[in-house]
């Protein structure tokens, strides 16, 4: 316990300690602060006793010593200053106290000088005031007298002006005349009663209605300036003219002037336009002649025309410049002019007349007056129309100029607008734009239907021509065969006859003989057919690149040329109800025209392009309903409901089209007895989908989707549509289709352009996907009907390739040619394909034959396999070693995303072909000689399409056929490989040639 | 899971038994002597086991299993010259049961001694017999009925699963439709021919499906046309969709709880569903036949389709693409129908608990039904490097599924345990 109290006392005294360390400090400090004070000599608070006995502590004598040596000087010193101080205030004191003394001398004398000043002033005012009542007579006098005087002025003025204003009409200064007239007119009308008085206003009225005269004679007088007629103009209303004759005077006079330019123009430049533009019309025919004429000379003089074409089209292309160049200027100008005319005019008018002075006072007349300016301005804009609108309607005017002639005019009107605001002439401009443009899209659209018309005339006159000499050549062959096999016949018998005498059993020999021979003519015949099966076919891919070539041009062309047009104004709204019929005209055209063609394939490609016309006709409907949107976002909800009917409108227009127009050919498909026609039909097709997605592709690529971008929305809408109208069995289309518009008017809403961009794309990839399967499957038919006709076990023995296999060459070739002429370019790794493709086509062409040697190889390794197996019997094992193999080698999928490049799409297309070759063998049973035929082909397809097809796939689906062949062969006994080579070489030379 | 098979294969069918996942495969090589393995899964270990192996001399083109008998199947097959089909049965003591009840007793011992005279392929068998049991190892099978097939290459025989008339088979080939009865034998080992529909003379049948719920009804493939026949008028077909597919027809699938819901699959890649019902309906009135659903996303021809025996709305398909795909359609299965009449005639239930309960699951239901998923792909199994010819979901456990593809690997799947887990909920 004890031990813990002394803890605790002893953290106290610490405690303690702690506090008095930290208090104490600060009181020495403040006593510190206290004490510098008081030693501080200067300070108030200084104690004498303190400093001294600070200084003795602290200093020795000497230094104390010294201190008061300082201290003394110090003192010293300060008392001279005081002495100083003191004597120099006193002085001045002194000198105060002087000056006080004289003040108080001088203030007595002061006061009485300022009495006398008083006094004398006073006596001022009182001389002045005597002054003042002696002038008031005087003064009034003469004011008098100078009021007399301006009076008499004045008089004199009045009974001087007739005079004045002669001397002024005589100077011709008739505004001065006016403006006198006019100062006067009041007094002299207020003082009418006085005799004197009269006689001036009689004779001024004389004058006035002569200046009157004179001025309405400048108005009627066309010449005369327009600052001039302002001026006149104002006179005659100054002059209290009656408003109706003058509006009247001045209005025939304008528009007398206006007419008269409209009437300068037409006689002289639109004359000289017309005549230009008759001459650029028969150019153009020339053209179109000589165009056609190389057509159907082509070969000919090709040469000479080629010489002539450029010619003409340099000639062409400079007369082209020229005559825009002359056309625009002057039709320019002439805008200009009537415009600024009119504005002028109107300007002018409105300050005159409109004024509010004027207007307070004659209301009745400017009434009159704004009726009258009303029905002249409409007037005047007829025969503005009058004049302009033969132009604007000509025939041969191109789109492009149209776009600039109307720009200047909107510009012009532009200017106008604050003055027209009456909405009459701005409908009515807006109106006549309209119709112009309405009228050369009519224009153009069937010029483009015209030109379709021509051209696929043109391609059938060929087409049917080379045909019939086909057929003719084809016939005339085969009745001089047939004529040859009678004669033959012929004599046969008779020889058969003579035999028969001899011998019945030679006959029987002599029989057989002849079938043999027979059968092998049939052959030859065959043979022959087949080629020129194989011409008709390149024919066909020919016209069908051509075709496609074309009309992708001109689509593409005019709708650049649409779209140029709507770039130009804001406001097309008869546009929307003029397009309808538009189409409607183009389906009966169609409709009418190339039913009757007898080439199906021809009237499918058509039907398909103007379906894309449609379509792109369709969306830049939309891109314009697009711009009103934006322009006029105020009306939106209106709008909206009215553009959707519109739209719907069109779409199912577009639809019904579509409808009708493909059944007849799907019927005719449906109806197509031989299998042929059901091929063709789906080669349509197919193509059909090619050359959409390539259409797709370069809305997605190239510039025409930089302008259109923001609006394919729509464009992809109908992409939708046909998206999944692929999928669908054509019976159906239309009921889906339906029902997709109702999604899509959903969509519409939520649509988003960017996705929409995207999905062109996707649709572009979808559609080329859809080509590339329906191809293949159309070709992988082709071989399951060779596949499954025959009976493969009891074939003869391969003698070439099979027909059907030479044929599904020439159908990758001509898909080749096809898919070449869209999708030429290949995007990705180009530099390395082509060196591929090049690698490969060398060493296809020149060493084809070595290649085959290391296949041969393979097929020897294959073939001692075979042997092994055979020997061991045992099949197990095989399969086994199979699967191993297959474990190593990439499993190849049959259908992948198609790239848009020749490489891809045409692989794709074989794949889906060969797998399905390989699925239909094993459907079947074969022979040896069956087997041995399929190795055949297989081989010739390996060497054939490695041009076109991956060899790595390639490789790998013709040994998967060889393969299912050779097990599914009763009696596999493999042909030695040179022998196979030596059955495909003629054919495989002459395709390499 | 997955077994390799020493021969190529082309078809395979479950069994039907009561304790275990069996599957029946038959081998096809064309030079070789064949054989049909049973199969046997076991969940727990995930292992597929040969459980028998029997030798069948020609290679075999199809296998139907019957659907009361795991001892019993038919298989067609091709000796070289023509397709046969017959029934096979594993045991003996089946057989003179078979017979017995076939009122054929005293054939009984007559039947091998007939056999020899009346088949050609008996010989073969005996060959057979006698070449391969003792080396291989491999089990006999005996045959039942053979279905004579004077003409045109049989492509399938079908029991029907559901209907109660087991005796009856129908075999399709190129141009007939036969309707068998098994037991009524002509001969021996021969079946009746009760009533046999010929196609037109252009015209090939390529597959065919039997309509389970009602017997009468049978739809072919003739290329890209569904025939649909009654078999009690088998003069003209009742009606046809044409170019049901744009390109050949190749599988044609009941649904077994639908009365008139078939799936087709054809080379155009796609898989439909359609109506009979309603397209009759509609062809009686003009109208263009529609299909109920199409579902896209094979890359190659749809061999075959199956749908799942309870849950309908599950539908297996096998493509030469090389792939496997689940595929559920719950927009077009049985459940919600029945669903629709309850909302329609709640009348009829007197009990109120019942109904009120009724409506509580109905409203449950419906609120699923909002929740469940769209009509689509499910899963892809890509366990084949070969086109998969055959399918078929097991009998015995309907959530278990088998393919084979051509290079003769045999694979047992589950359908995932997510999609499971839904399909029940």
């Amino acid at each position: 316990m004890s031990e813990q109290i002394n803890e605790s006392d002893l953290r106290k005294k610490n405690l303690k300690k702690l506090l008095q360390t930290y208090y104490g400090n600060t009181t020495k400090q403040t006593t510190k602060s206290l004490q510098k004070e008081q030693l501080d000599l200067d300070s108030g608070r200084f104690k004498v006793d303190l400093y001294f006995n600070k200084i003795i502590k602290e200093n020795n004598i000497q230094k104390l010593v010294n201190h008061q040596k300082k201290t003394k000087k110090e003192l010293k010193e300060y008392d001279n200053s005081l002495q100083k101080l003191v004597y120099q205030n006193y002085h001045k004191f002194l000198s105060a106290t002087d000056m006080i003394k004289d003040m108080s001398s001088t203030v007595d004398n002061m006061e009485g000088e300022i009495n006398k000043l008083t006094m004398h002033m006073k006596n001022l005012e009182k001389y002045q005031a005597n002054i003042d009542n002696k002038m008031k007579d005087k003064r009034t006098k003469i004011n008098n007298l100078i009021n007399n005087h301006e009076l008499v002025t004045k008089l004199q003025f009045l009974f001087e002006l007739p005079q004045k204003m002669r001397l002024c009409i005589k100077m011709g200064e008739h505004s001065q005349a006016v403006n006198d007239y006019l100062k006067c007119s009041d007094v002299l009308h207020r003082h009418s009663n006085l005799a004197s008085f009269q006689g001036i206003i009689s004779e001024c009225n004389k004058i006035v209605s002569e200046i009157k005269k004179y001025l309405f004679g400048i108005l009627k007088d066309g010449q005369s300036k327009k600052k001039n007629i302002n001026q006149v103009v104002r006179l005659l209303v100054s002059l209290d003219v009656p408003l109706d004759q003058l509006t009247d005077d001045l209005l025939s006079h304008k528009s007398s002037k206006i007419i008269k330019v409209f009437e300068s123009y037409q006689e002289k430049e639109f004359q000289e336009l017309k005549l230009q533009l008759e001459e650029f019309k028969l150019r153009n025919k020339k053209k179109l002649r000589a165009q056609t004429g190389k057509n159907e000379n082509a070969n000919e003089n090709d040469k000479e025309f080629k010489t002539e074409m450029e010619k003409d089209q340099k000639e062409n292309a400079s007369f082209e410049e020229n005559l825009s160049n002359n056309f625009q200027n002057s039709l320019s100008s002439f805008v200009e002019e009537f415009i600024d005319e009119f504005v002028w005019f109107s300007r002018s008018y409105k300050k005159l007349f409109l004024n509010n002075e004027i207007k307070e006072k004659r209301k009745k007349e400017i009434k009159y007056c704004e009726r009258r300016l009303k029905s002249e301005n409409e007037k005047l804009f007829n025969q503005f129309f009058k004049v302009i609108c033969p132009i604007l309607f000509n025939r041969n005017l191109k789109l492009s100029w149209i776009k600039k002639i109307i720009g200047t005019i909107i510009n012009h009107i532009e200017k106008t607008k604050d003055l027209i605001s009456d909405s009459i002439q701005c409908n009515k401009i807006e109106k006549m734009i309209n119709n112009c443009l309405n009228f050369h899209i009519n224009l153009k659209f069937s010029k483009v239907i015209y030109r379709f018309k021509k051209f696929l005339n043109i391609k059938n006159q060929i087409f049917s021509r080379k045909m019939n000499e086909y057929f003719k050549k084809k016939s005339k062959k085969g009745l001089i065969e047939l004529k040859k096999n009678e004669d033959k016949n012929n004599y046969d018998e008779e020889k058969i006859e003579e035999i028969k005498k001899e011998s019945e059993n030679k006959k029987e020999i002599e029989k057989e003989k002849e079938n043999k021979k027979e059968a092998e003519k049939e052959k030859e015949n065959k043979k022959e057919a087949e080629k020129e099966r194989i011409k008709v076919d390149t024919l066909i891919s020919d016209t069908f690149t051509e075709i496609n070539l074309y009309i992708i041009k001109n689509v593409e062309k005019l709708v650049v040329d649409l779209s140029y047009l709507f770039g130009i104004s804001d406001d097309f709204s008869n546009l929307k109800k003029n397009f309808l019929p538009v189409i409607k005209q183009i389906r009966k055209n169609l409709n009418t025209n190339f039913n009757k063609k007898y080439f199906p394939i021809l009237i499918g490609l058509l039907q398909i392009n103007i379906q894309k016309l449609l379509l792109k006709i369709n969306k830049i409907i939309n891109n314009y309903n697009i711009i009103k949107k934006n322009n006029a976002k105020k009306n939106l909800d209106e709008n909206d409901s009215k553009q959707k009917n519109e739209l719907t409108n069109v779409n199912n227009l577009y639809l019904d089209y579509d409808f009708k127009s493909l059944n007849p050919y799907r019927k005719k498909r449906m109806k197509g007895k031989g299998r042929k026609d059901k091929e063709e039909g789906h080669k349509t097709n197919a193509f059909f989908y090619l050359v959409l997605s390539k259409i797709m592709n370069s809305l997605f690529e190239k510039d025409i989707i930089d302008f259109l971008g923001e609006f394919s929305w729509l464009f992809g809408e109908e992409g939708f549509n046909i998206a999944s109208s692929i999928g669908s069995n054509p019976n159906r289309d239309h009921k889906e289709n339906k029902k997709l518009i109702h999604v899509l008017d959903k969509l519409m809403k939520k649509c988003d352009i960017k996705t929409v961009i995207e999905n062109t794309g996707l649709i572009s990839i979808s559609c080329l996907n859809r080509f590339v399967f329906l191809h293949g499957r159309n070709l992988s038919q082709l071989i399951m009907n060779s596949i499954e006709t025959p009976n493969w076990v009891s074939v003869e023995q391969p003698k070439g390739v099979r027909i059907i296999i030479q044929q599904l060459f020439n159908q990758f070739k001509i898909a080749n040619k096809i898919i070449l002429t869209s999708f030429e370019k290949e995007r990705q790794d180009s530099s390395n394909n082509k060196k591929n493709k090049a690698n490969s086509e060398t060493e296809s062409v020149k060493s084809w034959s070595s290649r085959s040697k290391g296949s041969n190889i393979a097929y020897s390794m294959k073939e001692s396999n075979f042997a092994s197996r055979n020997e061991r019997k045992d099949e197990k094992y095989r399969l086994i070693e199979n699967n191993i193999e297959k474990l190593f080698s990439n499993k190849i999928q049959i259908f992948e995303n198609i790239e848009p490049n020749r490489d891809s799409i045409i692989t794709g297309i074989g794949k889906v072909a060969l797998k399905g070759f390989v699925e239909s063998v094993r459907q079947t049973t074969f022979g040896t000689n069956g087997f041995n035929q399929i190795q055949v082909d297989s081989f010739f397809l390996r060497v054939a399409l490695s041009k076109f097809i991956e060899r790595s796939v390639l490789n790998y689906l013709s040994d998967e056929i060889v393969d299912s062949a050779s097990r599914r062969c009763l009696k596999p006994a493999k042909i030695d490989p040179s022998l196979v080579e030596s059955i495909c070489k003629e054919i495989l030379e002459k395709i390499m040639i | 899971m997955s077994l390799g098979l020493k021969f190529q294969c082309s078809t395979l069918d479950s069994l039907k038994d009561e304790e275990s996942l069996k599957f029946i495969v038959g081998t096809k090589s064309l030079r070789e002597s064949n054989e049909v393995h049973v199969l046997e899964y076991e969940p727990e270990s995930n292992r597929v086991k040969p459980f028998s192996v029997y030798s069948h001399k020609n290679e075999i083109w199809d296998i139907c299993s019957c659907p009361w008998s795991s001892s019993k199947f038919f298989t067609v097959y091709n000796t070289g010259t023509e397709f046969c089909s017959t029934l096979w049965s594993t045991n003996q003591e089946n057989e003179s049961e078979n017979e017995n009840k076939n009122d054929n007793l005293n054939k009984k011992t007559n039947l091998e001694k007939e056999e020899q005279d009346s088949n050609e392929d008996e010989d073969k068998d005996e060959d057979e017999d006698e070449s391969n049991n003792p080396n291989n190892g491999l089990k006999k099978l005996y045959p039942l009925v053979h279905l004579p097939t004077p003409e045109g290459k049989i492509s399938s025989v079908l029991f029907n699963t559901e209907s109660e008339i087991q005796d009856r088979v129908i075999s399709f080939d190129e141009k007939c439709i036969n309707v068998w009865s098994l037991e009524k034998l002509e001969t021996d080992k021969i079946a009746t021919n009760i009533s046999q529909a010929r196609v037109g003379r252009l015209e090939k049948i390529s597959s065919g499906g039997w309509n389970p719920t009602d017997p009468n009804l049978v739809a072919i493939a003739i290329e890209s046309n569904l025939s649909i026949w009654d078999l009690r008028d088998m003069k003209k077909e009742s009606f046809v969709i044409r170019q049901a597919h744009e390109d050949r027809l190749r599988t044609i699938a009941f649904n077994r709880n639908s009365i008139s819901q078939v799936a087709s699959g054809g080379d155009d890649c796609k898989i439909k569903f359609w109506d009979l019902r309603k397209i009759q309906r509609g062809l009686e009135n003009n109208e263009e036949p529609q299909d109920l659903l199409t579902l896209t996303g094979h890359s190659h021809w749809v061999w075959q389709l199956e749908f799942n025996p309870i849950h309908d709305r599950l539908l297996l398909s096998s493509s030469t693409d090389s792939t496997v795909k689940l595929w559920d359609a719950p927009s077009l299965a049985f459940k919600d129908l029945r669903l629709e009449e309850l909302e329609s005639d709640p009348d009829n239930d007197f009990d109120q608990d019942q109904f009120e309960q009724d409506i509580d699951e109905y409203e449950e239901n419906k609120n699923k039904k909002v929740t469940t998923q769209k009509d689509g792909l499910l899963n892809t199994f890509e366990d084949h490097d070969d086109s998969v010819y055959s399918i078929a979901w097991s009998k015995t456990e309907p959530w278990f599924f088998a393919s084979i593809s051509y290079d003769g690997r045999f694979v047992v799947n589950k359908v995932p345990e997510e999609i499971k887990e839904k399909i029940l909920d």
